[in-house]
């Protein structure tokens, strides 16, 4: 007789829970790919508006010298200029990630955690072509040492160490994820994000007035971080995660609800003139990092909420103070990290509330049969 | 109890701050620069010795149903006078901290060794504990007044130890370290680091953790299909 695990207690193989982070980083491939790409081309463009005939450094001089031209058509090109600005950082991340995983593991004399990779994954994608190699070694070693190894590694900590390792490195430094200058690594040159300029400049009109389109904002062709800006690519990922039942829908779902019932609530309510607050809900689902922030981000098996109902709780909490953050917050719109962060901590009450009314009705069943 | 465990007690071993985890609030609120974390620390011993002096003499003559308020009554006065010695000798100072030297008030450190120490020892000993845990005290707020200040401005002091960026230096400095929730980590770290030295000060854990041996592991792979 073959006998299926279908539901989550139970034992499907022998995957453990910081193996099961690395289809994570499965799940992020194609935003990776799609971002790669994104940072080339804006770079290229950049350059045509600049008008910046030659790139000095050794990115263009290595793209140029195996025969590729630095132009926005060829998506190669752009892929491997992209990809030249992300490995530094990545390789970075991970070494310092592998570094003090080390020290702890020999430390307290256990195994080492493969965690490690996701978070140094994660961490590299959300962080801007310009972060110095200083400001990553710090946010991550505040991710590895904060976050993760001082409660005992993957399955202990309290909130994703993605999260809060941005949100430390945000604090210290706000110039890093924050600005029209940091998105694309030329001198001088400033482009703010789609977020900031749909709000501050006037919702729908001010993005369409700049050639930019749904379809564009979806596929993730913005200034913005190295993987978070494709809606296109999270939702494959997201495809991915719940197939392999490595994510929860609900958390999805409810960040979904969150956003759209937010949105719409503030719409109803805000004057006419306020053009940002009456932005549709699908664009706020392609603009800034909420598509990857739900996905990949609020999803962390260990930082989230446990039950089926706390999940949604959780989920909803991300969508509303999303929103929450970026129509009201003047001088930083990308309200997900704070709102995961905010829900993570909320989670095991959440979660204790849940499992509260799961035993009150329980007992009165008991009691009624008795 | 010695002289010597009274007076340096508080300042490894048995820290107000570290261990007993009082005091928290004015640490984060003011440590932003040394010359306040300093003048703090002080205002504090001077308050800590002047009430441990006075409700030690008092301690025979005191009904206990009215210690409560006789002790809060003779820490509001060391505390109003620091406060009149502060606005007439170093006013910036006292602009800066504001209400910060009122609330020595309601700190948890001042009362709670008047109540557990000078309620039930000599005068003599009981000044030396109001010093040794005013020396604990400002021992952790020097210590994160020094770090919040080095890396958030570059300098010890009002003097320049880093030049910033901005100045023309290599310093890019660290805004988080002005926000009072760095003082959290800071002492966390400390608090870390003591208990990693002095492993007597680690709390019991809630939990064991129960240990598997290897040959009584469940093999998983493949076994779920027969």
């Amino acid at each position: 007789m073959t006998m299926r695990t279908v539901s989550a207690p139970h034992v499907r193989d022998a995957n453990n829970i910081d193996r099961l982070l690395n289809r994570f980083i499965v799940a992020t491939v194609p935003c990776w790919l799609i971002g790669m790409w994104n940072v080339g081309e804006q770079i290229a463009v950049g350059m045509q508006i600049a008008g910046i005939r030659n790139l000095s450094g050794w990115r263009a001089e290595l793209v140029e010298g195996i025969g590729l031209p630095i132009d926005p058509e060829n998506i190669l090109s752009c892929w491997l200029h992209g990809f030249l600005y992300f490995l530094p950082i990545f390789l970075t991340s991970l070494i310092i990630g592998v570094l003090w995983e080390i020290l702890f593991a020999a430390n307290r004399k256990r195994p080492l955690d493969e965690g490690v990779l996701s978070i140094a994954w994660l961490f590299a994608l959300i962080l801007p072509p310009t972060a110095t190699f200083f400001q990553v070694i710090y946010g991550m070693t505040a991710a590895m040492v904060i976050g993760k190894l001082i409660f005992g590694g993957t399955g202990r900590y309290l909130v994703s160490p993605v999260i809060l390792g941005i949100c430390v490195l945000f604090f210290s430094y706000s110039s890093v994820l924050h600005g029209p200058e940091v998105w694309i690594p030329l001198a001088g040159y400033q482009e703010p994000t789609t977020l900031e300029l749909a709000i501050l400049e006037g919702g729908v009109p001010a993005l369409i007035s700049v050639d930019y389109s749904w379809w564009l904002l979806f596929l993730g062709n913005q200034p913005g971080p190295f993987g978070v800006t494709s809606a296109l690519g999270c939702l494959l990922g997201a495809a991915y995660l719940l197939a392999t039942g490595s994510a929860s829908w609900r958390i999805m779902a409810g960040s979904l609800v969150g956003l759209v019932v937010t949105v719409s609530l503030v719409a109803l309510v805000a004057p006419a003139e306020a053009v940002g607050m009456n932005m549709p809900w699908y664009w706020h689902m392609v603009l800034g990092g909420w598509a990857f922030g739900t996905v990949f981000l609020a999803t962390d098996p260990t930082a989230a909420a446990t039950t089926r109902t706390g999940r949604w709780a959780f989920g909803i909490l991300v969508g509303v103070v999303t929103v929450i953050v970026r129509l009201t917050n003047p001088a930083y719109f990308e309200g997900v990290i704070f709102a995961i962060l905010l829900a993570s901590i909320f989670a095991p009450l959440c979660d204790h509330f849940v499992v509260e009314q799961n035993i009150k009705r329980r007992r009165a069943r008991l009691e009624k049969k008795q | 109890m010695t002289i010597r465990s009274t007076l340096f007690g508080p300042v490894f071993e048995d820290n107000p701050v570290l261990l007993q985890v009082l005091g928290v609030c004015s640490a984060l609120a003011i440590t932003n620069s040394l010359y306040t974390s300093l003048i703090m620390g002080v205002s504090l011993t001077a308050v800590c010795t002047f009430s441990n002096g006075v409700i030690s003499a008092l301690r025979h003559i005191i009904p206990s149903s009215l210690r409560i308020i006789i002790q809060m009554t003779v820490i509001a006065t060391g505390v109003v006078v620091v406060d009149q010695v502060l606005q007439a000798f170093a006013p910036d100072a006292a602009r800066t901290l504001s209400v910060f030297i009122g609330l020595i008030v309601t700190n948890c450190i001042v009362l709670g060794r008047a109540e557990a120490f000078a309620a039930k020892n000599s005068v003599g000993m009981s000044l030396l504990d109001g010093i040794g845990n005013g020396l604990g005290y400002t021992a952790v707020l020097v210590a994160v007044g020094t770090i919040r200040e080095l890396f958030g401005a570059g300098t010890l002091l009002g003097v320049t130890i880093w030049p910033t960026a901005t100045d023309g230096g290599l310093f890019v400095p660290n805004q988080l370290m002005l926000l009072p929730p760095s003082a959290f980590f800071i002492i966390g770290f400390f608090i870390w680091g003591l208990r990693a030295w002095k492993r007597e000060q680690m709390e019991a854990p809630e939990y064991n953790e129960v240990k598997v041996r290897p040959e009584q592991q469940p093999d998983l792979v493949g076994k779920n299909a027969s």
